[in-house]
């Protein structure tokens, strides 16, 4: 087992997203789904590229793919929304929502996302 | 949106208990990526030729308990682990990419050798089922949705 066979996203196509784990770290995806008649046996059916660092950095590597869509996740709306242009609004609020089950014998709890602060 | 996975495991030899096993992952989604970070292990005693492995499973109506997505799986051997250390999958650990089923979820499993016993011991878990909402994006269900034979655990003699 290695590494997930993937191609590179094409310019003008897909979707980028940027999130945020539990554990703070920043996260954006483009992914980019090839036509079905482009793809052939044994070759990637996907373009994926992702970016790890602090909030600004990785806002600032999704705002600059070529990509067709630009989404952020907000905890608020639990929903991904459009990521604005840079010189748009302020961002919605970082993804904090948690889930955490436990098996084997385990406890098994639901944690709420935290309240969302303004600004 | 994140989902974590945490239980206490217990393996033995014959009818003596040899250890306890605390481990745990935690599943981000960004789209229709998976990221599993961290994937944890931290044994009572040593173990050698620690292994994470990771999937991606998708589920159908024929397919209750989840089958793997061909050419998404991964692993890591991790080696040998003092007792007491928590260990992870390093560095960066699993990512997957899958969108074409609409209910998923991310498999995990432990896998370690004992210096002084035959065979090879193991648990799996998966983690909370996903949901494909819409715009090549997915959500996780209630911490109880998880199909059938959500974890497991066992030994073998090879």
């Amino acid at each position: 087992m290695g590494e997930q066979l993937l191609g590179s996203p094409r310019p003008g196509h897909g979707r980028v997203f940027v999130n945020c784990t539990r554990q703070g770290e920043w996260w954006a995806s483009w992914q980019d789904d090839y036509p079905d008649d482009e793809v052939r046996d044994g070759e990637p059916d996907a373009g994926v590229e992702d970016f790890e660092g602090t909030q600004d950095e990785v806002i600032r590597w999704a705002r600059t793919r070529p990509a067709e869509k630009f989404f952020i996740f907000s905890d608020e709306a639990h929903a991904y929304l459009p990521l604005e242009p840079a010189d748009a609004a302020e961002l919605p609020a970082a993804a904090e929502h948690r889930y955490v089950t436990a098996r084997a014998g385990s406890k098994q709890t639901v944690i709420p996302p935290p309240p969302a602060t303004p600004g | 949106m994140a989902s974590g996975y945490s239980a206490t495991g217990y393996f033995g030899y014959g009818d003596r208990q040899l250890g306890e096993v605390q481990l745990y992952f935690e599943v981000t989604l960004n789209g229709a990526h998976s990221l599993s970070r961290p994937v944890r292990f931290e044994s009572s005693v040593a173990v050698v030729n620690l292994i994470f492995e990771g999937n991606r499973l998708l589920y159908t109506p024929r397919y209750p308990a989840g089958i793997p997505v061909g050419g998404a799986g991964n692993s890591h051997l991790a080696g040998n682990i003092p007792a007491g250390e928590t260990v992870q999958w390093t560095p960066n650990g699993y990512k997957a990419y899958y969108n074409k089923a609409s209910e998923q979820s991310v498999w995990h499993e432990w896998s370690w050798n004992m210096a002084d016993h035959p065979g090879t011991w193991y648990f799996w878990a998966k983690s909370v089922k996903f949901i494909d909402v819409g715009e090549g994006t997915y959500h996780f269900g209630h911490d109880d949705d998880l199909g059938e034979n959500p974890a497991g655990s066992g030994y073998s003699n090879g």
